[in-house]
Order: C-alpha cells, then sequence, then structure tokens
C-alpha cells in the first residue's frame, strides 16, 4: 500500500481508498447518491423510491391517457437492399436451449424479428417447434436483459456488495492481466457447435484450463448406461415410435420433456394416426402424472423405487434363460409389488412378446433419475436387446442426436479443482449453475477460491452476482453461431437483428482474450470449409454452398443413411440391491417450459398453463388425491418439504396441488421456478427446487413433510375436471372404432327452419385431431406470438382473465385416482350460425363470405354479449388496455395483426392476416390460392399434425378429407351453430369398453365432478341417435 | 290530523271507505301539498339528502375510476360477461315498472286509490329508469363509444346498428319507456304547478312565480284547459300501458335470445313483467313508508288502505314469479336438454345456492306473510318486507345472469364470478343517485297531485262539512 504523501491532491479523505484513488471507490462514490438507499430491497434493480417515482409518473400520464399525442413517422430516405417496408423477410436459424437444438425460421418486419417459425428442411422435425422455440423470440425483447457490461463489487463472502456499470475496455485489460496467471476455466453448459466448442478449447490450452460442459438435467449417464450394449458412441439414440406397436416408458416423459420429444411427438402423430393403422400403445409407468403419461393408453402407478421392481417383473415374465433375466427376476423388490402392478407388468410382458422389433423399452427420463438410474437403463436395454429393438426401433441410423457430453457429474470435478486452487479465472457459459446446482454451499465456497468469475449471462442472476464481472453475450438472434443437433446434421445460427446493446458475442470475446484479432464469423465460415468437399450437397463451389446453407439453414451431412449394423449383444450383470422404502419420495420434474430454468423471465411461457395441471404462474407440489385425503390437506394449502437430516437438511415450501392419476405416496416438484435477479417477470414466482436434489438423484428422494398454515392460491386456468357426461371429447377404443368408425359419436337429428349459408368462395374450416393431439400447448404459444396476444399476469388469471385465442382443455375421465386424460384444443368455433354475430348491436363481430366470424376491433363497443352467447367461450375482453407493454417487448408485436385497446373483444381469427396475404400473393401470379398455401400459426407449429386447416369447399383439400371421416364431429353440434372447427374422435388404443353410447345411460360414468350431473329422465325418448346424419 | 286505524270506517262498506283521510277540505289539500314545496326543507329532509349526496358523490368517483381505468375493475371475468352492472341495471328498470302500472293501468282502470302514490311512483319510475340507464353504459368496455348503439345517420357508410341485437331492442325499449315516463308524469303535473304558480304570485315571491310559471304552460284551468287536459292524460295512459309489457318483455329478450343454458326460455317474458312489478311495487311501499315518516302530513294521503293494496299486489306478484320458478325447473327437466338440466339444478345447488335460496325466500316466502291482515296493514312489517322484496328481486337477477354463465357448455370453461369493491360501490352508489333525485323531487314538486286527489276526497258525503 502506498503512503499519504504530500503531493496528493485529496486533501481531506474518507478512507484510503479514496485517498488511493481507487477506480472502483470512485465508481461506488460517484453512484453513491444515485441509486436509491433502498434498492437492496428489491433485487431486480428496483428500488422503492423509483418505484414510487415512476408510478407517480405513470398516474400522471394514465389519467391523461386520452389525449393522443401526436408521432411523427419517417419513411426511409435510401431503402435498405432486400427490405420492403410491411413484407416480412424470413431468415434461417437455429434455435438452442440446453441442449435442444431446432431449425428457426425467424420472421422479421423492417429489421425486427416477430415470430419463430420452425424449418421446414429440419430432418425429423420439419415445421414443428417446440414451446421454447417459440417462447425464445421474446427473450430477445426482454427489458431485463443487460445493456452492457457490469462489474459485481463482491465482499469477504463474495456475495454481491454492489454493481457498477463496466465496459468491454475494461474487461479486456482486466483479463489480459488475469489470464496471464493461467488456470483458465470455461464452464458451459451442453455446448452444440463445433466451432465454439474449438474455440474454447484453444482458449483453455493457451492458458492452462480445461473446459466443462455441465448440465443438471444432462443425458450423459443415459449415454454411458450403453456399455451394457458393447457401445460407446457419443451420441443418444433415435426412437423410431412411428415404427412401433407397443411402447413401455419407465418414468420417461418422451413427448413432453425428455430429449428429442419435438422429434418423438412427430412420430407419435404418425403413430396415433388411426385412419391409416392401429395407433402405437403406450404403456407408462409412473409416479407422476406427466404429459406423455396423459397420452398413455394405460398407465402403471409407481413409487420411483419401484420402478426397478417393475422392470424386473416385467423382464420375469419375459421367460427368458439369460443369467441377466434370472438375477433380474430374483430382485427382492419383484416380490415387494402389489399385485395390480404385477398384473401390469404381465400384460406388458405379453405385449413386448407379441411385439418383437415393433416394441420400445425406455426410462432414461429426468423421473427415472432414482438411486437405481443405472440399473433401469441396463434392465431397459436388456429388454430391448432381447426383443430386437435394438437398431429397429431403437437406432441411429437417421441422425441420432447428438451428444455434447454435459456431463452432470463434471461439475464435481471442477469444484474439486476450485478447491485445490487450480482455477483462476473461471468463465461461465450458458449455464447457472449458481442457481441450478444442488449444493449451493459447496459450489460457492469453492468459487472464493477462484480469483476472478466471468459469468456470460444476459442478465445479473443467481451466477451473476457471485461473478466478478457480467460479460453479456448476444442474444441468439444476435449472433452468428453454428450447431450440431443430430449426428451430422449442421445448421446456421443467423442474425436475425443487430445487437440491441452493448454485448458481445461469447466467443468473441474469446478470441479477443486470445491476443488474436480473429472473428468469429471466419471461425465459422472456417469449420464450414472444412465440411465442404468439393460437391457437398450438389453445390460445386463454397461461396455457392455457403448461400444455400443460409438459405436452408440446415444441411444433412450424416453419414449414416442406411448403414448402421442392427442388434448389439447384451451384456451386463444385475447388481442392485433392494431397500424397502416405506415414506414419501420426492419426484423433481422439469416442466415443458422452463426446463432446467431457461427463459424464465419470458411472459408466454410463465403464462402458458401447464399441460397437464393448467397452472400458471407457480410451481407447487403435486401430491396425490389419496395423499391429500389422508393429510387432511387441499389444492393450495402450504407444506414444507424437508429432504436429508440434521444439518444438510434441505426444505422448501410450497402450495399443494392436487392432482388425479398420480401415485399415492410421492410428490412432485418442478425445477425452473424461484428465480432470483432474473428479471422483473420471475423473480419470487414458485420457489426454487434444486436444493432439494440429491446429487444427481431427482427422483425416489426420501422426503418428510410438514404442514404450515400458510396458503397460496394457485391460478388455476382449468378449475374443473369432468366431462359432466357431455359429449365433449369423443372417445373410443381401436377396437370399437374398428367395429364402426363413427364409435363414441353420438350424432343429433337436427332440424331447422332456415336454410343453411351458402358460401361460394373458400368456406375455411380446420379439422383437430384428438387422436393425435398430445395436449404439448406450443399451439399456445405460436398463436399468441402470431396475433399478439397479452400475459395478464397471475392476479388477471385467478380473475379468469387469460387471453390465449387457443386453449387446450384437459378433462379426466373415469376413475379419478386412475384417470383417462383427454386433451382438446378449442379456438373460435367460426359457426356458420354464430350466436355471437345476432347478439352483437354494433356489428363489431360479423360473417364473412368465406366462414370466417370476423371481429371489427375498431367498431367493438365492448358489451360482451358476444362472449356470453359464445357456446364455447373463446372470446376474450380487453379489461384493462394489455396491449401497453414495457419498451422494447413492444418490438416483437407482429404489424400484421391488429393490436387491442382497452374494452375491446378479441378471440381467434383463423389467422385471417395470413389469408390475405398469401391471396394477395395468388393475386399476383395470377393463380388461385392450392391447398396448403394458408397456414395457421397452431397448425405449423403443431408436431403431431393434429390441426389440418383448409378450404373446405375444395374437395381435395386435407380437411375436406379429414371431414369426410367417420371419425369427424363437432363441438356441441346439438345446438345447430354449425362450427367450421371439427373434432376427430381420441381413439385408444385398449381393450377398455369406451365409446358411450349417449341415450343408453352411459353418461353417469363421470362421477368425480360436482357429483352434481342431471340426467333427465326425457332424455332417452328425445335424443335418438341417427347416424351419419350430420347436416 | 292523522288518522292510522281508520277506526270510525269499521262498520262502512269497502266502497264508501275514504281514500284520504283526515277530512279534508278542497283547501286543505291544496295547503298541505303546497306548503311543503313553499317551506324551507326541514332538518329531516337536509339530513336525508346529505347522506344521499354522499352517496351520490361516492357513486361518481366509484364511476369515474371504471370508466378512467378500466371495465376490469369490476368482477366480470370469462365466463361470467355480465356481471352486476347488467344485474343492477335490470333491477332498477324493474322498479320503474310500478309507477307505469299505477299511473297509467291503473287510471285506464279508474282505480281511483291510485291518485295518492300515482305522482311519486310516476317520479319514482323516471328516477329508477335514468339510474338504470347509467348501467349499460358503464358495463361497455368504451363506454365514451356507447352512443353507437343509436341508429344515428353517420358517415361510416352509413353503418347501422344490428337490428337483430336484443340490445338494441333494449335502447330502443327503454328510451321510448324513459321518453312516454316523463312526458306523462309532466303532463299530470301541470294544473299543479299552475296552482304553486298562482300561490306564488299571492305571496309576491317573484322567482317562485317564474319557475312555476314557466312549467305550467299557461295553465288557466278553464273547462277547455279541463277536456285537453283530460283528454292528453287518457292517451298517453293508453300510450303507457303497453310498455308496462313490452318494456321488462324486451329487457328479458337479452336473456331469453341467447342460447345460453338459463337463458334461452320462453318464460321470460311474463315472468319478468311480473317480477318488475313485484319489485316495483315493493319499492313504492318502502318510499311511501319513508315518505310517512319523513313527512307526517301525507299520512292522511297515503293510508293504511292505499299501502294494503299495494301489499296485496306484491303478494300476487310474488306468487306469479314464484310460479315461475317452478315452470323454469319443470321445462328443464321436461325439456331434456341436459344442458338446462345442470343449468337449473346448478342455480339451486351449485356453487351459488345461496344466491338462488335467499331469492325464493325473499321473494317467495316472505310476502306471504301478507295473507295475514294485520301484517297487510303493519307499516313497520310492510316496510321489512319490502325491503325483502328488494333484496330477492336483486338476487333474482345475479341469479339468472351469474349462474347460467358461470357454467354453460363447455366444463373446461367454468370459473366462478366474485363481486369487487366497485361492484359493491356502483350499487350502493347507484341508490346515492336514486334518493338524491327522489328527495328533490320531494321538495320541488308536489309529491301528491293536489289536482286529482281533490275529486276523490269524501267532502260532501259526510256530515261536518
Amino acid at each position: 500500500m502506498d503512503k499519504p504523501t504530500s503531493d496528493n491532491s485529496n486533501k481531506y479523505w474518507l478512507s484510503l481508498d479514496q485517498w488511493r484513488q481507487d477506480p472502483q471507490f470512485l465508481e461506488l462514490a460517484n453512484k453513491e447518491f444515485q441509486s436509491s438507499p433502498l434498492s437492496e430491497e428489491s433485487q431486480n434493480g428496483w428500488g422503492r423510491r423509483d418505484f414510487l417515482k415512476l408510478m407517480g409518473a405513470s398516474l400522471a400520464l394514465g389519467s391523461f391517457g386520452c389525449t393522443r399525442k401526436p408521432v411523427n413517422i419517417v419513411p426511409y430516405v435510401n431503402r435498405p437492399q432486400g427490405l420492403v417496408p410491411g413484407v416480412s423477410n424470413f431468415y434461417a436459424s437455429t434455435f438452442h436451449m440446453a441442449g435442444e437444438v431446432l431449425g428457426l425460421v425467424v420472421r422479421t418486419r423492417e429489421g425486427r424479428p416477430i415470430k419463430n417459425e420452425g424449418n421446414e428442411f429440419f430432418p425429423a422435425v420439419g415445421e414443428a417447434l417446440s414451446v421454447r422455440g417459440q417462447a425464445q423470440l421474446l427473450s430477445v425483447y426482454d427489458p431485463d436483459r443487460l445493456a452492457a457490461p457490469i462489474q459485481n463489487l463482491l465482499n469477504e463472502k463474495r456475495s454481491n456488495r454492489d454493481t457498477i456499470a463496466s465496459s468491454w475496455e475494461i474487461i479486456d485489460e482486466e483479463m489480459t492481466t488475469q489470464l496471464k496467471k493461467g488456470g483458465a476455466f470455461v464452464l458451459s453448459g451442453a455446448n452444440p457447435s463445433e466451432t465454439s466448442r474449438k474455440v474454447i478449447s484453444d482458449f483453455v490450452s493457451k492458458f492452462g484450463g480445461e473446459h466443462f460442459q455441465w448440465s443438471p438435467l444432462s443425458y450423459e449417464r443415459f449415454r454411458k448406461s450403453f456399455s451394457a450394449l458393447g457401445s460407446d458412441r457419443k451420441t443418444l439414440p433415435r426412437f423410431r415410435i412411428s415404427k412401433a406397436n407397443f411402447i413401455l416408458s419407465i418414468a420417461t416423459d418422451f413427448l413432453g420433456v425428455e430429449y428429442g420429444s419435438l422429434q418423438n411427438s412427430v412420430e407419435w402423430g404418425e403413430a396415433r394416426d388411426v385412419s391409416k393403422r392401429e395407433p402405437v400403445k403406450l404403456m407408462q409407468a409412473e409416479s407422476l402424472m406427466s404429459l406423455t403419461g396423459t397420452n398413455a393408453d394405460s398407465r402403471v402407478q409407481l413409487k420411483p423405487s419401484e420402478y426397478l421392481s417393475f422392470l424386473c417383473a416385467v423382464i420375469s415374465k419375459m421367460n427368458s434363460s439369460s443369467s441377466y433375466a434370472k438375477q433380474a427376476s430374483n430382485y427382492a423388490g419383484v416380490k415387494a409389488l402389489s399385485s395390480g402392478v404385477l398384473e401390469m407388468a404381465e400384460t406388458a410382458a405379453k405385449e413386448l412378446k407379441e411385439n418383437v422389433g415393433k416394441s420400445i423399452v425406455m426410462g432414461f427420463g429426468l423421473q427415472a433419475k432414482t438411486a437405481d438410474y443405472d440399473e433401469i437403463q441396463k434392465a431397459v436395454h436388456f429388454l430391448n436387446a432381447q426383443l430386437d429393438n435394438d437398431g429397429t426401433t431403437i437406432d441411429y441410423s437417421q441422425a441420432p442426436f447428438a451428444s455434447f457430453l454435459a456431463d452432470e457429474s463434471s461439475m464435481e470435478t471442477l469444484i474439486e479443482k476450485m478447491n485445490a486452487g487450480a482455477v483462476k479465472t473461471l468463465i461461465i457459459h450458458e449455464s447457472n449453475p449458481a442457481y441450478t446446482y444442488s449444493d449451493q454451499n459447496k459450489f460457492r465456497k469453492a468459487l472464493t477460491k477462484v480469483s476472478k468469475v466471468i459469468y456470460t449471462g444476459d442478465r445479473n442472476d443467481e451466477t451473476g452476482r457471485v461473478s466478478h464481472f457480467v460479460a453479456p453475450d448476444d442474444h441468439a438472434l444476435e449472433k452468428w453461431n453454428e450447431y450440431e443437433s443430430l449426428e451430422g446434421v449442421y445448421s446456421i445460427g443467423q442474425p436475425t437483428l443487430s445487437p440491441l446493446y452493448k454485448t458481445r458475442a461469447f466467443e468473441q470475446s474469446l478470441l479477443k482474450w486470445l491476443g488474436t484479432e480473429d472473428q468469429w464469423f471466419d471461425k465459422i465460415k472456417e469449420t464450414w470449409k472444412s465440411r465442404f468437399t468439393s460437391n457437398t450437397m450438389g453445390f460445386s463451389s463454397f461461396d455457392e454452398f455457403w448461400v444455400g446453407l443460409l438459405q436452408k439453414g440446415v444441411m444433412d451431412l450424416s453419414k449414416f443413411k442406411d448403414s448402421e449394423k442392427p442388434r448389439r449383444a447384451f451384456a451386463g450383470n444385475f447388481n442392485a440391491e433392494f431397500k424397502k422404502s416405506s415414506g414419501d419420495e420426492l419426484v423433481v420434474y422439469q416442466t415443458a417450459a422452463f426446463g432446467e430454468g431457461n427463459l424464465t423471465n419470458v411472459s408466454w411461457l410463465q403464462e402458458l398453463p401447464d399441460p397437464v395441471t393448467k397452472i400458471v404462474w407457480d410451481n407447487y407440489a403435486s401430491v396425490s388425491m389419496g395423499y391429500a385425503e389422508k393429510h387432511s390437506i387441499t389444492e393450495g394449502d402450504v407444506i414444507e418439504l424437508k429432504v436429508g437430516e440434521g444439518k444438510n437438511s434441505e426444505t422448501v415450501k410450497l402450495p399443494v396441488h392436487v392432482q388425479p392419476g398420480q401415485e399415492e405416496n410421492t410428490i412432485g416438484v418442478a425445477v425452473g421456478f424461484g428465480r432470483y435477479g432474473a428479471g422483473k417477470v420471475c423473480d419470487d414466482v414458485g420457489k426454487n427446487v434444486y436444493p432439494l436434489v440429491n446429487g444427481t438423484t431427482y427422483s425416489g428422494i426420501a422426503v418428510s413433510v410438514d404442514k404450515t398454515i400458510e396458503k397460496i392460491v394457485l391460478a388455476n386456468c382449468q378449475g374443473h375436471y369432468s366431462m359432466e357426461g357431455r359429449q365433449i371429447v369423443a372417445e373410443a377404443s381401436y377396437s370399437e372404432f374398428k367395429k364402426k368408425e363413427s364409435a363414441g359419436i353420438h350424432k343429433h337429428k337436427i332440424f331447422s327452419l332456415w336454410s343453411k349459408h351458402k358460401y361460394t368462395k373458400e368456406k375455411w374450416a380446420m379439422s383437430v385431431d384428438l387422436s393425435k393431439c398430445t395436449g404439448c400447448s406450443a399451439c399456445v404459444v405460436a398463436c399468441q406470438s402470431e396475433n399478439n396476444i397479452p400475459v395478464v399476469g397471475k392476479k388477471h388469471v385467478l380473475n379468469g382473465r387469460e387471453m390465449h385465442w387457443i386453449r387446450i382443455d384437459r378433462y379426466y375421465s373415469g376413475d379419478p385416482k386412475a384417470p383417462r386424460v383427454l386433451h382438446q384444443p378449442v379456438m373460435c368455433q367460426h359457426c356458420d350460425n354464430a350466436p355471437c354475430e345476432t347478439v352483437c348491436p354494433v356489428l363489431a363481430t360479423v360473417h364473412s363470405d368465406e366462414g370466417t366470424n370476423d371481429m371489427v376491433y375498431n367498431r367493438c363497443v365492448g358489451t360482451r354479449y358476444c362472449a356470453n352467447n359464445c357456446p364455447y367461450k373463446v372470446r376474450r375482453f380487453n379489461w384493462f388496455n394489455y396491449s401497453k407493454v414495457e419498451s422494447p417487448l413492444n418490438m416483437a408485436l407482429n404489424p400484421e395483426v391488429t393490436v387491442r385497446s382497452r374494452g375491446v373483444m378479441e378471440k381467434c381469427t383463423f389467422c385471417i392476416h395470413k389469408i390475405r396475404g398469401e391471396r394477395s400473393d395468388a393475386n399476383i401470379e395470377k393463380r388461385k390460392l392450392k391447398d396448403g398455401d394458408v397456414k395457421t400459426a397452431c397448425q405449423m407449429t403443431c408436431p403431431t399434425k393434429a390441426i389440418v386447416f383448409g378450404d373446405m369447399n375444395n374437395k381435395d383439400s386435407a380437411v375436406s378429407k379429414k371431414f369426410e371421416e367417420q371419425r369427424t364431429y363437432e363441438l356441441l353440434e346439438e345446438i345447430n351453430v354449425v362450427p367450421s372447427v371439427r373434432y376427430m374422435t381420441k381413439i385408444w388404443n385398449t381393450d377398455e369398453q369406451i365409446a358411450v353410447s349417449h341415450g343408453g345411460g352411459g353418461h353417469g360414468e363421470e362421477k368425480h365432478g360436482d357429483g352434481e350431473h342431471h340426467e333427465p329422465s326425457g332424455h332417452k325418448a328425445k335424443e335418438h341417435p341417427v347416424e351419419g346424419e350430420a347436416h | 290530523m292523522s288518522n292510522d286505524d281508520n277506526s270510525h270506517n269499521k262498520n262502512k262498506p269497502l266502497n264508501e271507505k275514504p281514500l284520504i283521510a283526515g277530512n279534508k277540505t278542497v283547501k286543505d289539500v291544496t295547503d298541505d301539498i303546497s306548503s311543503l314545496v313553499e317551506r324551507v326543507p326541514g332538518l329531516k329532509w337536509l339530513m336525508m339528502i346529505g347522506g344521499a349526496k354522499a352517496l351520490l358523490l361516492f357513486y361518481l368517483c366509484v364511476l369515474t375510476a371504471i370508466i378512467g381505468i378500466g371495465m376490469g375493475l369490476m368482477g366480470v371475468n370469462h365466463p361470467v360477461g355480465w356481471g352486476t352492472d347488467i344485474v343492477t341495471f335490470v333491477f332498477w328498470v324493474g322498479i320503474g315498472h310500478a309507477g307505469t302500472l299505477i299511473s297509467a293501468v291503473l287510471y285506464l282502470f279508474r282505480q281511483k286509490w291510485r291518485t295518492s302514490i300515482a305522482r311519486s311512483a310516476e317520479a319514482m319510475t323516471v328516477f329508477a329508469v335514468a339510474t338504470a340507464g347509467i348501467f349499460p353504459i358503464i358495463h361497455t368496455g368504451r363506454p365514451w363509444l356507447a352512443f353507437w348503439l343509436f341508429p344515428y345517420p353517420n358517415q361510416r357508410g352509413p353503418l347501422w346498428v344490428n337490428f337483430r341485437s336484443p340490445l338494441i331492442w333494449d335502447v330502443f325499449a327503454i328510451s321510448t319507456y324513459a321518453t312516454v315516463s316523463i312526458v306523462f308524469w309532466y303532463v299530470g303535473m301541470v294544473p299543479d304547478f299552475a296552482t304553486l304558480r298562482d300561490r306564488a304570485k299571492r305571496d309576491s315571491k317573484k322567482i317562485s312565480n317564474a319557475i312555476f310559471g314557466a312549467l305550467s304552460l299557461g295553465w288557466r284551468g278553464s273547462t277547455r284547459d279541463w277536456s285537453h287536459y283530460e283528454m292528453t292524460y287518457l292517451i298517453l295512459a293508453a300510450l303507457s300501458t303497453p310498455l308496462v309489457l313490452s318494456v321488462h318483455s324486451i329487457v328479458s329478450f337479452d336473456f331469453a335470445v341467447a342460447q345460453l343454458p338459463g337463458w334461452h326460455t320462453t318464460i321470460f317474458p311474463p315472468y319478468f313483467v311480473a317480477g318488475a312489478i313485484f319489485s316495483g311495487f315493493a319499492m313504492v311501499v318502502t318510499l311511501m313508508t319513508l315518505i310517512r315518516i319523513a313527512v307526517p302530513v301525507f299520512k292522511d294521503y297515503i293510508t293504511l288502505d292505499h299501502m294494503e293494496l299495494m301489499n296485496k299486489i306484491i303478494m300476487t306478484t310474488g306468487m306469479l314469479v314464484g310460479y315461475a320458478y317452478a315452470s323454469e325447473f319443470f321445462i328443464a327437466w321436461y325439456s331434456g336438454s341436459q344442458y338446462e338440466g345442470y343449468a337449473f339444478i346448478n342455480r339451486a345447488f351449485g356453487p351459488y345456492w345461496w344466491s338462488y335460496w335467499t331469492m325464493v325466500s325473499c321473494n317467495v316466502l316472505i310476502p306471504q306473510i301478507f295473507w295475514i291482515k294485520k301484517m297487510r296493514r303493519c307499516i313497520p312489517v310492510m316496510f321489512v318486507v319490502s325491503i325483502f322484496v328488494n333484496i330477492g328481486m336483486w338476487f333474482e337477477r345475479y341469479v339468472i345472469t351469474v349462474t347460467s354463465l358461470h357454467r354453460d357448455f363447455l366444463p373446461a370453461n367454468w370459473g366462478l364470478f366474485d363481486m369487487t369493491f366497485y361492484d359493491f360501490g356502483a350499487l350502493v352508489g347507484s341508490f346515492g343517485m336514486f334518493f338524491t333525485l327522489f328527495l328533490l323531487y320531494i321538495q320541488a314538486i308536489p309529491a301528491v297531485s293536489i289536482a286529482e286527489v281533490k275529486p276523490v276526497l269524501n267532502t260532501g258525503k259526510e256530515g261536518g262539512h
């Protein structure tokens, strides 16, 4: 330390820091009276004073809200090339989130992306896109993103003392000196970019460090388990569901959240196309009710500790003579299973034996990550090998999933290295260990040994606050990248807008710190050059190839087309020891919306009803009905979950959700909630349950439960479970369908005084195949993005004011403890005899000559009579001025769709702007609209192709063909509103008798509603089933 | 002066019972009624108007908030798109009915007992309709555009309204009703204004003279004046009579024309009219008991006989309404429609059972007490019953609107409706508006028709005068 000398200009000084003119101190001193003294109260950077100030201002503004200020708009003087105002540009790009890589086509308008769509060239998925793929768009406009690098001044405990602004120059300078010390490590999530991995590896090798890829929910253990089949491939297999007849899934939500769930859903759509084949039969053995479980033809409710026992029971019924089978059959857990479960195991074994080479057994899911996970995988591999499934229905022949070696256990190694002092600099990229790692004390303690921590996240969140610098990476839509999602399938990440803020691509930073002048973009091009041989994909020169790549976005260079040898021999020993578990078991699961906790600040996802529970804006402890009864707890009661003993115990308090169909003694909790510093939307939404995770064990964790007196009301978008015996979702078993294709549908004799409407032009119509729909809810987010649908927040959802134009109704039928679950997407049905149209006093909702029911927002006064008279209740009202959003979120608005003001009714338009756009294109080309020209947003994104849209006046259109099928019915046909949307019966592949003969007393089946179902005795006499007499 | 028990009439035949008590002379009548308008308001009135005004101010604040911030402040939601605004609107329109019935229908049927209550009943009609008129406007999402419901020539095409929508029928029905009621009320007041003008002139009150002079339209009391007046009044009465039936029939179409189970019923028009008369008479009884307390001199004009007759009507219409409730249930069952059946079971035993049983008890059970003559003539009893009837009738509309909407065809949409502060505010505040208007009316206008009461005095029939 320098001594104070007389030539120092500071005559009076507060501290030695000030006297020395420490830059950090000066920064702090400058800021001292700028920020609110109370700002620590609010983690998101909003001090109470700021808030009050802003609130005062907004109140003042709000009260003069009626005056419209003139806004000047200025046209381009020189129009940028390729940009026509009012016309969308489409850019192929790639979506990547925690190992999930999907092709994107980003629709941009005037230089700003407005919608993420799937890329039709992307193998195995095509145009489909996941919930998160859609929602990623909004995250680029997240107002809580960092606008520039920041520096966290950390205290001795290495927690955040204060945050000051920083710049790239400061960071670069800081890093130059820091890196000289060596020991530069990079911790990243799954990184599917070869170029990026190469840059990282160059970086760490120069500075004497290592690159760790760590993800809490990775599939590395699953990949390694293939050693039982003598394989050490770096990839994960694809499940060819469309080739299978029977699937036994052990706690694997392969349609909802696991790797490849979108690809699986695409195949599921083919496999459940009952018009073409016998639908694949799915048996789901699980504890919670997962999305896949809701689609299962039969479910086995098991505790996590029973998964292995169940598999062994199946193996024991397979009559296999192998030594593994004998060992497994003797597993003590088998005997502990109940007779009902054993019966199911026998059924499963029977089905498997009947479908050799045509079945799939899987058990790799997160919910199967019990202490027995590796043994479960072995048993699964044994069965698949035994049944010749390996190589046929489970294969690597067409683009298997690239595994990025993100290892769930690599963090242990890294922590050891940190504790040993080997790590001098740690760069954390696309990973948030201070939130997702289960043992926070251990991680944070180890972090104090690292002298510089750099975080590349776009916000000062959990990991940001324990890092010295937050050096924000560009958003994926703002930067170049390239990805390998399926082995040999490479896609390009094109920037679709120039960076909104002073961010810098992470790899560019590494290149800079490496001391080179290399550009990140050139590196990507280099990689592609190395992939390009003289005639790749028929392109003669690299430049042509490059242009082709940018246009298509994806290149399938896989060499595995038909060359994979089938069938690997199983070699493994059964060495599990049965430990009886008697207490409650905890299952940690991930949601389709947030996964490990990404995109949590995207309000679309927070308000996306969970596909199963329909709850929004919270996580909760899901318990079974039996459990709730036994402990007399009800929905919303807060319970305290305690995992571990004594000092190491972790507790989390969560409200209870009572879930039909859940195993009696398990409790389910979802990760991805309870964020901190991640933004205004998601902070304090739910609780973080990662601390409850036991290392890499996510399921079957012993838990003790305490009731509390608190209550948290959960915002559930659908409170009522039962169909009340009404024909809403028509369902039938496959055998019933085989006998009579219209099984399950009760047609009504419709008599009307009036003649039908005539449609001489197109008549737009939609068919929704309920047998294919899995309830994944991708359509809900797609619609929200396409149509500028506002998000209203938990408070208003509780009051029933969510705004979704398409919702997925979920009903339970049968025994509430083991129900069948039905999903039904409901959007405006565009009725021919629309009840909304006749009652609107001002003609704000009118019928078009193409059969659509149009809303004229400008004319709407807001009497809401139309909504009352809508039997489907699809109309949504703007109770407040929802469309007013914080900048720059407004940039995500689709300019082709009117933004609705307060007091106006809105609803699904059948994407009329798309119809108009396509018609105008067709007119310019002097042709008629073809079938398939117009695709609604929901249809486009639907992975199972359950939604078909088109012109029903055209007899050859896909929708007309669907309408001709006997499985088609109209929702609420008897009130004769003649909807343009028609549904197709849900067909279950089961032996149960499902189709209720309406009028024959089958109505009383659902008894678990309010118990108020009333069946008038005059019913039978009045409504004779009249086959085929749909008007 | 007052004579509440009418004991001296006990042995007389009913038709000879004097309609006005206290053996008034014609001059007494003029003095009694005019003096109320001419004197300085008493403390009782000032206190009452103070309370009503405070409530009115509160109402204005609530309305400002709703219009300024958004309809969302109220409890309405998805699926319950219509809430207390519509409930209260129908409630107030219903209240108005008794006025027209008393002044027009009973006039045509020569029911002389109507004379002493007709003026106030008509005033009540006008004020109730005015109060009701606010609600459809604030219930719209964009109240500043509510005028679009009127078919006026415009530059949008011209863009007309949707004549198929019951809400448009409502606009016509209510505006016609309001217009006819006001004209009828005003025409009836012209001779009385002339009386007040003459008295003001006599007392040299210049301002009163000018005001009443203008209001009396040059009335001179000549035979010619009277002849024209009687004819106009008769024609207006004849015009108003169908309105008694039409207004609430059309209001009921708002519901009956919709296809919502619980709304879609043909019984609604007569059921609504009966209910309206029922609630209207209950409101007249409430107001008359209050007037009798506030202005004791009115006890001679609004006698217990009047009250008893109204109570009989209340009991009759109450039973009509009860019959409608029962018949709705029967039809729901008989129709065989499962949605209809469920809607009615849900009304009585669903989450809003309390509103249904409040309605049944208040509207059907409680008025049964009027079978007992003593109760019919007991002021505290009838006051309490009339309040109950008004509560019951508000709940009837609540039951129809909310319980039908909250569970309709698709169970996935089912939801609940809770009233917020603003719902209560608008409901309670509307009484502030109504009572302010009514109290101003009592002070500014002869609350009993001087001209009409005079012919029904029993002067000359009995000895003494």
